[in-house]
């Protein structure tokens, strides 16, 4: 480890959003952290969410407790990282007219006035009950609105931007993280506790050693793989993974997110996100290989279609991109995905031998804090450590400064779109960038003009937020997720991000080259056939220039 | 005999060419295809490309020479991701990396920024001296004072610029201050449109200087377009801007419509409208293939079988056409019309040529041979 330090309190798995928060709060409590990620920060359901730190309505009638927590926490995730969260309208058709569809709007009109009361601990707006004519005004796309509906209120957030937060904050409170690292096997002593981790750096394919008192398990999906490296059961971590799968279409086609029913009945919803928008989600028992999960055309169609009755305009849209996930949900037996519970459970692996072992399972992206808080306070237990959570309360970095676009956009000699993106991202931070331009004003230049990202921002994220190739660059500052699919920009990034490593360049291209493969993998389940013709061309071309033949197919692995 | 040729690109180009001293030709050009897009050399195609034998070399050089803008020169080129790209050929505007074999060990190459800002360069030139780390070459970015304030402009648009006798002027002072420590200067694609300005520059600073290969949408398609129209002006080929719809048997050839109105006449017919990238070839959208309509067609009514890896597509993919996560960008660049090796489609007189055609390389020096082809069987073939 960092400085020879072979030893450290906890050895945390899993950088997504769960264990990223675990990381942050042990380290903010004084416990010595090592966070160990196989992949990237954010790589499996946390950065492919539908990015809502929503209230949880859907808890409501059967579990009113859950809902407390998760609208308490959104309101203190947007008290320590205030730039990451943008507020989300919502309109809620009511498809049936007459009297059914009025009786049906009075039950959520109802149902929402309960919802109101926990409002205020998410800075949320009460509903409205809409007409059809104040439906249609306030989006004039809709169609088929019937009774009218409701409007009301959540919040986005990138959840990428929030699982590296919590990592930067980890380290700069002395954690060490460590990313497409694969911890090997997790050591235990003679008397079946927790005693060190084996790891492997999947990049260098060096290895090494730690000891530690206490793991936590925070793999998501993987969860029964990781218990099985300490040779425990897998069922002991047992979970069921649903695969979710969204579009990304090329810009917030509408400034309400418009929630409807698909097909089978089930809710879907079309999100303004930053500067696109989502199109969302499906949940199917996922059983593929979890280190490759991408969309197909069947579930893009089935999202279009369940929009389009609402809102035929989505049909003209142009989508872009595609992202899936697979939710660590809690194991039922014979349930229906949708009914499946999205509570989180700490299991402690002592009384099956393992002492010192934890493993998290299930939870979701707008309750993460509580449930490391959670997490963390077993952790405190077992070291006796007293210190108090404080991860409510501290700001993420970038949260501790509000920061005005234009001024810094002037300041800095910067485009105010590319200032209000970078601030979005980095909020407080945008000061360390502002300086590394004025040092080096070479790197104002724009890599990505659909986003935008300045090469001073992917330098950052290289030094400071532990990326180490274009895909790294892409999940944290969303280069190349634009309309253009990092055809124009790969190949600039990979010869930075290869600078700033001091790798040589042939590394930079050939990391360019994996991510245009990935990219191109998650675009094609949703082009339209004038995106192909385009496609085809660029790819070839954009590909070629980096000297390679090779072009994405489905199901290849770009690794 | 009336030959029309339907598209302007490389296989256009070549097909109308090498029917000209037989037939009255007539090229058809609505818009840009791939050729006019691309980056300039004739990039190899990797495992995929196809050997040209003796004749075809032979057909190959004697276009080119006609034509005045690539020359069959295999070399390497230096991509804008500063790869050293293997190429069948050049343009004159590009400086062949093999200049750089007579250049001594710790000899300066200047990669000059005019266009793209320093730290562009700096990366590129630091690729560079990867690439040639054995030839112990020094790469090094050069700033031009002034060049700076063209960041933001298309290639295209400097290298008009520069093809002016101010434009020119200012390029030869700029360089002049640097130039001393440089034994070559490497352009980006900005060295003239009409004018390849690397070879004054060569004379009057007497060092190596030319272009790396320029990305998509570079200057690279206004040169060809003004070549290929000098080239059809010198052998009698008219050129339309009209775009076709349909093709319909007649007793004794062809009828044309176009889309705008209008109609023509012809003995013979090659397709060389481009592939699915360009257009010629067009995917099914899903409301289409609910409707019956095929999942993959030619963009306009005409003849022809369309296939991928020798299997018809007409019907192919699911209810809501071709299941594109399924068949893979790689398949997007295959689809194409089936043809006979001299180009000849389904129907007599009717020939294809280029990217159109199924399971050929999408390399332009394909497109050139297989345009020379279509464009020779059109003339002779009964």
């Amino acid at each position: 480890m960092d400085g020879g330090n072979s030893s450290v309190d906890v050895v945390v798995i899993g950088a997504g959003v769960n264990g990223s928060g675990v990381a942050r709060d042990c380290a903010l409590r004084g416990m010595r952290v090592a966070l160990f990620e196989r992949n990237d920060i954010a790589f499996g359901a946390s950065g492919n969410s539908s990015g809502m730190i929503h209230g949880g309505p859907r808890y409501l009638t059967q579990d009113p407790e859950v809902t407390f927590r998760s609208c308490q926490d959104s309101g203190y995730i947007q008290k320590i990282a205030p730039h990451l969260l943008f507020r989300i309208p919502v309109l809620m058709p009511v498809e049936r007219g007459g009297i059914a569809g009025k009786i049906e709007l009075l039950g959520l009109d109802g149902f929402f006035e309960a919802y109101d009361r926990f409002q205020p601990l998410k800075r949320g707006k009460p509903h409205l009950r809409l007409t059809a004519d104040e439906l249609q005004a306030a989006e004039p796309g809709l169609l088929g609105v019937g009774a009218g509906g409701i409007s009301f209120d959540e919040w986005g957030i990138d959840g990428n931007r929030l699982c590296v937060a919590n990592v930067v904050d980890a380290v700069e409170h002395g954690a060490t993280a460590q990313v497409h690292t694969s911890v090997t096997t997790i050591e235990r002593d003679e008397n079946g506790a927790v005693s060190g981790v084996k790891f492997r750096d999947e990049l260098t394919h060096e290895e090494g050693r730690l000891d530690c008192r206490v793991v936590v398990n925070a793999t998501g999906a993987w969860a029964p793989i990781t218990a099985a490296l300490s040779k425990l059961n897998p069922e002991v971590a047992r979970v069921r993974p649903g695969k979710g799968t969204h579009v990304v279409l090329d810009r917030r086609v509408s400034n309400y997110a418009i929630l409807t029913k698909a097909v089978d009945g089930r809710s879907i919803f079309l999100l303004p996100w930053q500067n696109v928008s989502i199109l969302g989600t499906t949940d199917d028992d996922f059983y593929g290989d979890l280190d490759h999960v991408t969309a197909n055309s069947d579930e893009v169609r089935y999202l279009f279609e369940a929009v389009a009755r609402v809102f035929p305009g989505i049909r003209q849209a142009r989508a872009i991109g595609t992202t899936a996930g697979v939710r660590p949900t809690l194991y039922e037996w014979g349930k229906h995905e949708d009914a499946l519970s999205r509570d989180h459970e700490i299991v402690d692996h002592g009384p099956q031998g393992a002492p010192g072992m934890f493993s998290m399972l299930g939870g979701k992206l707008a309750g993460y804090r509580w449930f490391a808080e959670e997490m963390s306070d077993v952790v405190a237990e077992r070291l006796s450590n007293q210190t108090a959570c404080h991860t409510h309360s501290m700001p993420l970095p970038g949260g501790e400064e509000v920061i005005a676009p234009e001024e810094f956009a002037v300041a800095n000699g910067i485009s105010g779109l590319a200032a209000v993106r970078m601030i979005y991202r980095h909020g407080g931070r945008s000061r360390q960038l502002a300086e590394r331009m004025a040092s080096d004003p070479e790197q104002k230049r724009v890599l990505c003009d659909c986003e935008p990202v300045l090469e001073a921002e992917v330098r950052h994220v290289v030094r400071g937020e532990l990326a180490r190739t274009v895909e790294d660059v892409s999940r944290r500052t969303r280069l190349g997720l634009g309309a253009c699919g990092g055809m124009r920009c790969a190949a600039s990034c990979g010869a930075v991000v290869a600078d700033e490593l001091g790798q040589p360049p042939s590394w930079g291209r050939e990391s360019a080259r994996q991510f245009l493969v990935s990219a191109g993998r998650r675009r094609l389940p949703a082009l339209n056939p004038a995106q192909a013709r385009q496609e085809a061309m660029l790819s070839a071309s954009a590909l070629a220039s980096l000297g390679s033949g090779e072009t994405p197919r489905s199901g290849e692995n770009a690794q | 005999m009336k030959l029309v040729v339907v598209g302007a690109g490389a296989a256009g180009t070549a097909s109308a060419w090498a029917a000209s001293s037989r037939a009255d030709v007539i090229v058809l050009c609505d818009r840009d295809g791939d050729t006019a897009l691309a980056g300039g050399a004739l990039l190899t195609g990797g495992a995929d490309d196809v050997p040209l034998s003796f004749s075809e070399t032979a057909a190959v050089t004697e276009f080119f020479e006609k034509l005045n803008y690539w020359r069959l020169q295999p070399d390497r080129v230096v991509s804008d991701t500063g790869m050293l790209l293997a190429c069948a050929g050049l343009t004159d505007w590009q400086l062949p990396a093999s200049r750089f074999d007579a250049l001594q060990e710790g000899a300066t190459v200047g990669v000059v920024a005019w266009g793209t800002n320093e730290s562009e360069s700096r990366l590129l030139a630091r690729a560079l001296r990867e690439q040639l780390a054995a030839q112990g070459l020094h790469f090094e970015a050069i700033a031009i004072a002034g060049a700076g304030r063209w960041a933001d402009t298309p290639s295209a648009d400097i290298a008009g610029y520069l093809d002016t006798a101010p434009g020119f002027a200012e390029l030869e002072a700029g360089l002049k201050t640097q130039c001393e420590k440089l034994a070559a200067a490497l352009f980006p694609p900005v060295l003239g449109v009409a004018e390849n300005l690397g070879t004054f520059l060569e004379k009057s600073l007497s060092l190596p200087c030319g272009e790396w290969a320029g990305a998509l949408r570079s200057t690279a398609g206004h040169r060809f377009a003004s070549r290929r129209d000098a080239l059809f002006q010198a052998v009698g080929v008219e050129m339309r801007g009209d775009r076709a719809e349909s093709l319909a048997r007649t007793a004794d050839g062809w009828k044309i419509e176009f889309r705008g109105g209008g109609s023509l006449l012809a003995d013979r017919i090659v397709l060389a409208c481009g592939g699915l990238a360009s257009g010629g070839i067009r995917l099914g959208s899903s409301a289409e293939t609910l409707s019956g309509a095929p999942a993959a067609s030619l963009s306009w009514k005409a003849p022809g079988d369309v296939v991928l890896d020798g299997t018809h597509v007409s019907s192919t993919g699911a209810a809501s056409g071709l299941d594109l996560s399924h068949l893979g960008l790689d398949a997007l660049q295959r689809i194409g019309l089936q043809a006979d090796r001299a180009g000849g489609l389904r129907a007599p007189g009717l020939f294809g040529a280029g990217a159109l055609l199924a399971g050929r390389p999408r390399t332009l020096l394909e497109a050139v041979v297989s345009g020379l082809a279509a464009g020779s069987a059109a003339i002779t073939h009964v």
